[in-house]
C-alpha cells in the first residue's frame, strides 16, 4: 500500500502582466528561480514550520522557459497550502508574475500527459506571438523539453 | 411601436427565497458548465487615461484566465446625485485585441482547461457601491431610485453599525461589500448575517489585498474568517478589487486561496461561479422586468412583423448584459452575424412609460396582421443561421450552465445536419423561429402543413418538432434520451419510445385560432383530442397514461389557422410520475426560446424547465415531443403539479421538453403556455435557479389562449397583470387536478 501520496501541479507562469505587448521577456525562469520564489512565499505565509513540513516533498520537477510551464510536486497534505503560497507569489527577481494552475493530478503519469498537452499548445501560442522570429534553437529546445517531460519520474 | 411583452411570473416571496437559496448537490458537471465571474473590477472616473488602459489590461487578463464575465465597480460616497448615473464605458473586443493580439488562442486554451465552453460570451456588467454612513444615505438605496437603475448591480458598503444593520435587514441591494483589509468599523452579528442570507444578499470578499501586502493579508483573514463561519460559506461571492493586473488570479487559484479563510473547496468554487451567476441573474431580472414580471422590449420600427422572433426570442439570455457581451470572433466563427447580434439587440424599455401607451384592452399580443409585439425581430434565419442560432443558443445555454442542453443541442444539430432538404424547408416555410435545442426537423410531410402557418402567427415561437414518423427511428438513434411523441395524423399516435420514457414530456399542441380560443374552447379541444390520441401515450412504459400525447390529435384537426400550440402541461402532468423522478429541466427551450410575449411563471416548481412551445405551424401536423434527456429525465409531473399551482395567469401548457436536470435538483423552469383569448401573450415560465442552471427560462408566447395552465392548481395568486381580461377564464380548471407528488426538487 502506498502510504505516501503526492500531488503534481502543472502551472503556468505569466510574466509581467502589466507590460505592453511584445516586449522582451524581462526574466528567464529557471528551476532555481521558481523554487526560491515559492519557498520564500511559504516562509512568509506559513512560517518556519510550514516551510519545513512542506519542504520534504516540495520539488520543482520541470520548468520550460519558452512556454513558461512548470511542474511542481508536493505532498498531498500540504498541496493546498503550497498552492496558496504559489498563488501569492508576486514577483520573481523583480519581475511581477502570476502563477496559474492548469492541472492538478495525483500521479506522475497523468501529470505528464497533461503537461505534454499544455506544453504543446503553449508552444503553438508562442509561435504565434513570436511570428517569424522563431529560432531553430527554440524549437530544438522545445523538443528536448518535451523529452524531459516524458522522462519524468517521481 | 410594437412592444413585446415578456411576462414573468413572480414568485411568491418565500418560494422565491427558497428557490434562490436552493443549492443543489454539487456535481462536477454542473460546475463545469458554469462560467466564472469577477464582479469587482474597480473603476474610477478620475484620470481617465491611465485608468482606461489599466482597466483594459485587467479585463484582458480576466478573459485570458478564463473568466466569463466581469463587473466594473464604481464607488461613491455621500449623497447620490443625478450625476452618478451609470457612465461606465464598456470595453469592446477590438480594444482588447489591440492589447493582446493573440487573445483568442490563449482564451481558448484556458477555457478548455477550465471546461468552459469556448464560445461563451464574455459579459460586462456595471456595478455601483454606495458607501453608507448615515441612515439617510442608506435610505436612498431603495428600489425606486432611478440612479440605481442605471447600474446592473448595486452594492452597499456600510461604514458603521447601524448602516450594517440596515443593509442586512432592509436595504434592497445585491451585495454587501465589506472592506476587510482594515479593522472593521462595526461588529458582525450573527443574527444580522443570517437575516441577510435569508434575503438573498451576498457578502463580498475581495482577494487583492491578500496578494498585495502582508499586513492586509493578516487583516483580511482575521476579519473575514468570522463572516465565513457564520454564513457557513453560502451567500458569499469572491471578487478581486485588483488595482492592476498583477493582483489578478485565475478562478481556481482564487478558490483555493479562500480555503485559508476556512471556506471549503466546494463553497469556494461556487462562490466564484455559481453564486455570482445567481446574483447576476437575479439582478438582471429585477432590472429588466417590471415588478419582476414583465419585460417590454421595443421592436424597432420598420421591422417586418413577419419575421420570426427567432434568435432573439429563442436566445434569450437571462444574464446577458446587453451590449456588454463580447463574443470572441474567432471562436464564434460558426455563428453567423445575425445570431451574434441576436443576443445583443434587445433593449428593454421602461415599463412605466409603456403602460400608458398600451391599449386599454390589454396587450394585443398578437394581431392577425399586425404582428406580434415581438422583440427585435430578426430576419428569418437562413439555413445557416438557424443552425448557428441553434448553436449559439446551445452555446449560451451551455454556458449558462445547462450542459445537457448543450449536448442535446449538439446532437440535435448533428441530426439536423443529416436532415434532408426538407427540414430546411421546413424551417423556412414555418418561419421557424430559432430552433431551440429540441427542435427537430420535420419531415417533408410536415412541410406542407408548415406552410399553412399563417405568417401572422408570430407569437408562438417554438417550433416543435415534429415529424415523427420518418424520424422516429432517427430520433431514437440519434438522441437516446429524447422522447418523441409522434402524432401522425394518419396513423395515429405512435407509441412512445419506451426507452425514453423516463421523462415526461408533454407536448401538446393545439393549434387554434388565436382570437377565438378561450379556456373553454381549449378545454374542449383538449378533450376532443384526448379520444383521438392513440394509445401512444399509454404505451409509455412508465405508465404515464394520460400523457397525452395528445399531441396526436392535433393533426386531426386541420388547423389551418394554426397557430397556437398549446402544450398541455397538464396532460403530461396527470401522468403518473415516478415518485423518484427528479427535477428535470426541459431542454427544449432553455434560454434560447423566448416567444414574445412571455408570461413567466417563476413559481415553481423547481423541477425542470418545461417549455411549452407555441406552434405556429407546426402543429398542423405532428407533434413531436422532443425531450432531450441529459441525465435524467424526470417526470414532469411534480412539476406539472407545480405548474398548476402557478399563477393564475399562467397557462401552462405543455411542458414540452424537459431537460433533465442534473443530478442536483435544480430548479426548473417551467414554462407554461399562457393563453389568453385574443392575446397572444407568451407565457414564460421562468424559474431561475439560483445557480444558473435553470437559465432556461422558457418563455413561450402562448398564442393559444387555451388556458390549460389554469387547470393547474394555483398555488399562489400573483399579482395579476391588468390587461388580461380573461383572467377569469384562466382560473377555469378543465381537468381535475391530480396532485401526485410534492415538488420534488431536493433542497440540498
Amino acid at each position: 500500500m502506498v502510504g505516501f501520496k503526492n500531488r503534481y501541479m502543472t502551472l503556468e507562469v505569466i510574466l509581467d502582466p502589466n507590460k505592453e505587448i511584445a516586449k522582451k521577456d524581462p526574466v528567464i525562469i529557471t528551476t532555481y528561480n521558481v523554487t526560491k520564489a515559492i519557498k520564500d512565499s511559504i516562509l512568509v505565509n506559513f512560517g518556519e514550520c510550514g516551510l519545513a513540513s512542506s519542504l520534504g516533498s516540495l520539488q520543482v520537477k520541470y520548468v520550460n522557459k519558452i512556454t513558461r510551464l512548470c511542474i511542481i510536486r508536493s505532498s498531498r497534505e500540504d498541496h493546498q497550502k503550497v498552492w496558496s503560497a504559489i498563488t501569492m507569489v508576486r514577483s520573481i527577481a523583480d519581475c511581477p508574475v502570476i502563477f496559474t494552475m492548469l492541472d492538478l493530478s495525483g500521479s506522475i503519469r497523468a501529470c505528464k500527459t497533461a503537461a505534454l498537452k499544455c506544453d504543446e499548445l503553449k508552444f503553438e501560442q508562442h509561435k504565434l506571438v513570436v511570428g517569424s522570429n522563431l529560432s531553430a534553437q527554440d524549437t530544438q529546445e522545445m523538443q528536448s523539453n518535451l523529452e524531459l517531460i516524458k522522462r519524468l519520474e517521481h | 411601436m410594437i412592444y413585446v411583452l415578456n411576462l414573468h411570473k413572480p414568485f411568491s416571496k418565500t418560494l422565491r427565497n427558497q428557490l434562490q437559496n436552493f443549492e443543489p448537490p454539487l456535481s462536477s458537471v454542473l460546475q463545469r458548465a458554469m462560467g466564472f465571474f469577477d464582479l469587482g473590477i474597480p473603476y474610477t472616473d478620475l484620470p481617465p487615461l491611465p485608468d482606461r488602459s489599466t482597466r483594459a489590461k485587467l479585463v484582458t487578463k480576466a478573459l485570458e484566465l478564463g473568466y466569463a464575465g466581469v463587473a466594473y465597480n464604481r464607488t461613491i460616497k455621500g449623497v447620490m446625485s443625478d450625476r452618478d448615473r451609470c457612465s461606465i464605458p464598456l470595453l469592446t473586443l477590438p480594444s482588447l485585441l489591440k492589447l493582446s493580439p493573440h487573445l483568442t488562442s490563449s482564451v481558448a486554451f484556458h477555457r478548455d482547461l477550465l471546461s468552459v465552453p469556448r464560445a461563451t460570451p464574455f459579459r460586462q456588467y456595471t456595478r455601483l457601491t454606495v458607501c453608507a454612513e448615515t441612515p439617510a444615505q442608506a435610505q436612498a438605496l431603495n428600489y425606486g431610485n432611478p440612479v440605481l437603475k442605471t447600474y446592473d448591480l448595486v452594492a452597499v458598503k456600510p461604514m458603521n453599525q447601524s448602516a450594517f444593520e440596515q443593509a442586512c435587514e432592509k436595504l434592497e441591494v445585491d451585495i454587501i461589500a465589506i472592506d476587510f483589509s482594515e479593522s472593521l468599523p462595526f461588529r458582525l452579528k450573527q443574527h444580522l448575517v443570517k437575516a441577510a442570507m435569508e434575503r438573498n444578499v451576498y457578502f463580498e470578499i475581495t482577494y487583492a489585498g491578500f496578494i498585495a501586502d502582508v499586513r492586509t493579508r493578516r487583516q483580511i483573514i482575521t476579519n473575514a474568517k468570522l463572516l465565513v463561519d457564520w454564513t457557513r460559506g453560502r451567500n458569499i461571492i469572491i471578487s478581486s478589487a485588483a488595482p492592476t493586473a498583477n493582483e489578478f488570479r485565475g478562478p481556481y487559484d482564487v478558490a483555493n486561496l479562500m480555503s485559508l479563510l476556512g471556506l471549503s473547496v466546494e463553497r469556494a468554487k461556487a462562490a466564484v461561479s455559481r453564486n455570482c451567476r445567481t446574483l447576476i441573474s437575479n439582478a438582471m431580472r429585477k432590472k429588466h422586468y417590471h415588478k419582476e414580471a414583465i419585460r417590454v422590449e421595443v421592436l424597432p420600427s420598420g421591422q417586418e412583423i413577419d419575421k420570426p422572433w427567432s434568435s432573439d426570442s429563442f436566445n434569450w439570455d437571462p444574464i446577458s448584459s446587453g451590449e456588454g457581451d463580447l463574443l470572441l470572433d474567432d471562436l464564434a466563427k460558426a455563428f453567423s452575424n445575425s445570431s451574434t447580434k441576436a443576443t445583443k439587440t434587445v433593449k428593454s424599455t421602461n415599463f412605466a412609460s409603456v403602460v400608458d401607451s398600451m391599449p386599454s384592452l390589454g396587450f394585443q399580443v398578437k394581431d392577425d396582421k399586425s404582428g406580434p409585439s415581438v422583440g427585435v425581430a430578426h430576419a428569418l434565419p437562413t439555413q445557416k443561421n438557424i443552425f448557428s442560432n441553434l448553436q449559439l443558443s446551445a452555446q449560451s445555454i451551455a454556458a449558462d450552465g445547462v450542459q445537457e442542453q448543450f449536448v442535446l443541442c449538439d446532437t440535435l444539430l448533428k441530426r439536423q445536419r443529416f436532415k434532408s432538404e426538407h427540414s430546411q424547408k421546413w424551417y423556412a416555410a414555418c418561419d421557424t423561429k430559432a430552433v431551440n435545442n429540441v427542435v427537430e426537423i420535420e419531415d417533408p410531410a410536415m412541410d406542407t402543413r408548415a406552410g399553412a402557418n399563417s405568417p401572422d402567427e408570430t407569437d408562438a415561437i417554438t417550433i416543435e418538432i415534429l415529424n415523427a414518423q420518418s424520424q422516429k427511428s432517427d430520433v431514437a438513434n440519434a438522441i437516446n434520451e429524447v422522447m418523441d411523441i409522434e402524432i401522425c395524423a394518419s396513423t395515429g399516435a405512435e407509441p412512445m419510445n419506451s426507452a425514453e420514457s423516463m421523462g415526461i414530456k408533454t407536448e401538446i399542441y393545439d393549434v387554434q385560432l388565436l382570437n377565438s380560443v378561450t379556456a373553454e374552447t381549449f378545454r374542449d379541444a383538449m378533450e376532443i383530442e384526448a379520444p383521438i390520441t392513440t394509445g401512444a401515450e399509454t404505451k409509455n412504459p412508465d405508465g404515464i397514461d394520460g400523457f397525452a400525447t395528445e399531441i396526436q390529435n392535433v393533426q386531426q384537426r386541420s388547423m389551418t389557422d394554426c397557430q397556437l400550440n398549446v402544450h398541455a402541461v397538464d396532460i403530461g402532468l396527470s401522468v403518473a410520475c415516478n415518485p423518484d423522478s427528479e427535477v428535470e429541466v426541459p431542454t427544449n427551450y432553455q434560454d434560447s426560446e423566448i416567444p414574445c410575449p412571455h408570461y413567466e411563471e417563476t413559481d415553481s416548481v423547481n423541477i425542470g424547465d418545461t417549455q411549452s412551445d407555441l406552434v405556429d405551424a407546426i402543429l398542423t401536423g405532428k407533434e413531436k415531443e422532443f425531450l432531450p434527456l441529459g441525465s435524467v429525465l424526470d417526470n414532469s409531473i411534480p412539476e406539472m403539479d407545480e405548474l398548476r399551482e402557478s399563477e393564475d395567469d399562467a397557462v401552462a401548457l405543455a411542458l414540452s421538453s424537459q431537460v433533465p436536470v442534473l443530478d442536483s435538483n435544480d430548479e426548473m423552469t417551467v414554462n407554461d403556455d399562457f393563453s389568453v383569448a385574443n392575446h397572444g401573450t407568451a407565457v414564460v415560465i421562468r424559474d431561475e435557479q439560483e445557480h444558473g442552471k435553470a437559465d432556461g427560462s422558457l418563455s413561450y408566447s402562448a398564442l393559444v389562449q387555451s388556458d390549460l395552465g389554469k387547470s393547474k392548481a394555483r398555488r399562489k395568486k400573483p399579482h395579476q397583470v391588468g390587461f388580461l381580461p380573461l383572467k377569469r377564464l384562466l382560473y377555469a380548471t378543465p381537468f381535475k387536478k391530480v396532485q401526485k407528488s410534492k415538488r420534488r426538487h431536493k433542497k440540498a
